[in-house]
């Protein structure tokens, strides 16, 4: 059995995530030398108040209303270094430091939605400047290791755009990172012939240049769509 | 994870449905004229816009979207299709709820098409899957494909393999 | 007067996972999905541990049943069994105990391993098996939307005193699903994107 526990935090299990600005810590009114000083850190913060207004009120003018659901959170992606490429290598997402990965579950004898995503995808960084297409990445992790190994998952993509990748693993580290990403999934039972479908969340995940999930596709979304989305997380 | 059986994937698809409004691709209206030379049936009843996309070398299964358009004074119904490219042909659902995706046997109340009504087949819902196919499907070339109807009977097409 | 929109933080992925329920069908991640989903988490043979949280999560149900309007989505209790018990008698026996209504609040289950995978791995919930066999773990509570991602996590602490927070949070929800098509949408997600958090 792999230990999953996170280690306990002294106790405390960390911050509430909702409880907002009322924990800020604040100034104290401390001895009066220190008056000026926060008479002027006052000032600054009005200042920084107002051109961080500013700023609101200037990207306003166009924002980007994403198809996709925004993440506010800005904790690193879930790793996937349990899992492989097709030649060995561990799946480090800290190579796409600055860029955007696009991360799919799905299967290569998947019928119409993975080859429906995976085209889409295609086609919205078809749709980039070069640019952004550069900095536009993919990796498919396989829910169906005994049938697809890395290798295989990794020329199902290349089918679909040279730069997409393909990973694979045990099917425990599978199944942590799936449930890791969100992604639930199970075999259906085969046919006659040993054929059998999987079904599994279609969903596609950006990982943004911070390298935590910023955005969550549906399968439908388009390559319009995916792409403008896109470009706006690479800006 | 574990292999469920079919009562248990069915029980799924309907959980599915109750969560979140299912998406079924349906029937839309009739959208007029197709190009003239596509097979209609006696009934008036035709299949037009099949398609197939092009596969990744290393995989034996596709799908093929078409139009069914019932052109006739009677409802009619997709019962089968074939090819002489797969093994085997099943017609299946996706069901997608936010994204999520999961197939099924299409059932028979999905695969009717009223009067003046085309049944869509399209990417993320209605599909013809391929199983067993012979070797890889290469942009630009035809795919012949054969929808057999319960009262229209069998109309064979082209599906053209591209991608969009 | 002015009132600026507020909504939950997309805080992050809420794990996938399969598990029994107390009735012995099988429940998935994509079984939720739709739903808003308060997760909790207990061992079955929890007993007086419990009751004050049991108690809260009667309430919660109760209240917003009466008080928040979430229109055609559904609001659900999910209580994950600690312990490993996938059996779904002694799953529907602490549901019993825990005052669980059956339907809208339901005990969930598997074996240890999967538990540790959709626990500890993925809501983050941390729990230990004692040298005596007991359990102890972190009184918490996971706030999940229809779109499978966590938009609170609360303490049990912070809901001991009173539900207005909860039931607050659910309101800010059901807001949110309510306006999340039409004109209305493009200010939901501009509060998302410069963060009017409650």
């Amino acid at each position: 059995m792999t230990d999953l526990m996170p280690p306990r935090s002294s106790g405390d299990p960390g911050p509430d995530a909702n409880d907002g600005p009322s924990g800020r810590r604040r100034f104290n009114d401390g001895p009066s030398g220190r008056r000026r000083f926060t008479v002027a850190l006052g000032v600054v913060a009005v200042a920084a108040v107002g051109v961080v207004a500013a700023l609101a009120v200037v990207s306003s003018l166009r924002p980007h209303l994403y198809t996709g659901t925004v993440l506010q959170g800005d904790e690193p992606a879930p790793s996937l270094a349990e899992l492989a490429y097709g030649d060995g290598t561990p799946v480090d997402l800290a190579d796409f430091d600055g860029e955007v990965v696009l991360v799919f579950f799905g299967y290569t004898n998947c019928p119409d939605v993975c080859p429906t995503t995976m085209a889409d995808a295609a086609a919205a960084v078809g749709l980039l400047d070069d640019g952004d297409a550069e900095r536009t990445n993919l990796v498919m992790v396989s829910v169906d290791p005994d049938r697809d190994d890395a290798a295989k998952v990794g020329e199902y993509v290349g089918f679909f755009d040279p730069g997409f990748r393909g990973a694979s693993g045990p099917v425990e580290a599978i199944d942590r990172a799936a449930s890791a990403y969100g992604v639930f999934y199970q075999l259906n039972e085969p046919e006659a012939d040993g054929s059998y479908l999987v079904d599994h969340t279609g969903t596609l995940m950006g990982i943004g240049p911070d390298g935590s999930v910023r955005v969550i596709w549906s399968s439908d979304v388009g390559p319009e769509a995916l792409a403008a989305d896109i470009a706006a997380l690479l800006s | 994870m574990t292999r469920r059986d079919p009562a248990a994937i069915a029980g799924f698809a309907v959980a599915l449905g109750l969560a979140g409004g299912l998406t079924l691709a349906g029937c839309g209206e009739a959208t007029g004229a197709a190009p003239a030379g596509l097979p209609t049936s006696a009934t008036g009843v035709r299949v037009a816009g099949a398609w197939i996309r092009p596969t990744p070398p290393i995989t034996n299964v596709a799908a093929f979207y078409l139009r069914v358009e019932n052109g006739g004074s009677d409802a009619d119904r997709v019962v089968a299709a074939s090819s002489p490219r797969c093994a085997e042909i099943e017609i299946h659902q996706t069901t997608t709820v936010d994204g999520v995706a999961s197939m099924s046997l299409a059932s028979d109340e999905q695969l009717s098409v009223e009067p003046g009504h085309d049944l869509v087949f399209e990417p993320n819902g209605l599909h013809v899957m391929c199983l067993g196919l012979d070797e890889p499907v290469v942009e630009g070339e035809a795919v012949p494909l054969t929808v057999q109807l319960e009262i229209a009977g069998s109309l064979t097409v082209d599906a053209v393999a591209e991608n969009r | 007067m002015f009132e600026p929109i507020q909504v939950l933080p997309r805080i992050r992925l809420a794990p996938g996972y399969g598990l029994t329920a107390d009735d012995g069908s099988f429940v998935s991640s994509e079984t939720a999905r739709g739903a808003v989903t308060l997760y909790s988490f207990a061992p079955t043979d929890c007993g007086d541990e419990c009751a004050e949280m049991f108690t809260t999560l009667a309430t919660v149900q109760e209240r917003i049943d009466e008080e928040v309007d979430l229109g055609d989505t559904d609001f659900r209790i999910v209580t994950i069994a600690l312990d490993g018990v996938a059996d779904p008698g002694a799953l529907a026996a602490a549901a019993e105990q825990s005052g669980a209504d059956g339907t809208n609040w339901r005990w969930y289950g598997a074996d240890e391993d999967t538990t540790r995978t959709v626990v500890a791995a993925g809501f983050r919930r941390w729990y230990e098996r004692a040298d005596d066999g007991s359990i102890d773990f972190d009184r918490a509570m996971v706030l999940v939307d229809g779109n499978g991602l966590i938009r609170g996590e609360y303490r049990y602490q912070t809901l001991a005193a009173d539900h207005e927070k909860f039931v607050r949070h659910a309101g800010i929800l059901a807001d949110e699903i309510r306006n999340a098509d039409g004109a209305t949408a493009l200010a939901y997600e501009a509060a998302h994107l410069f963060l009017c958090y409650p």
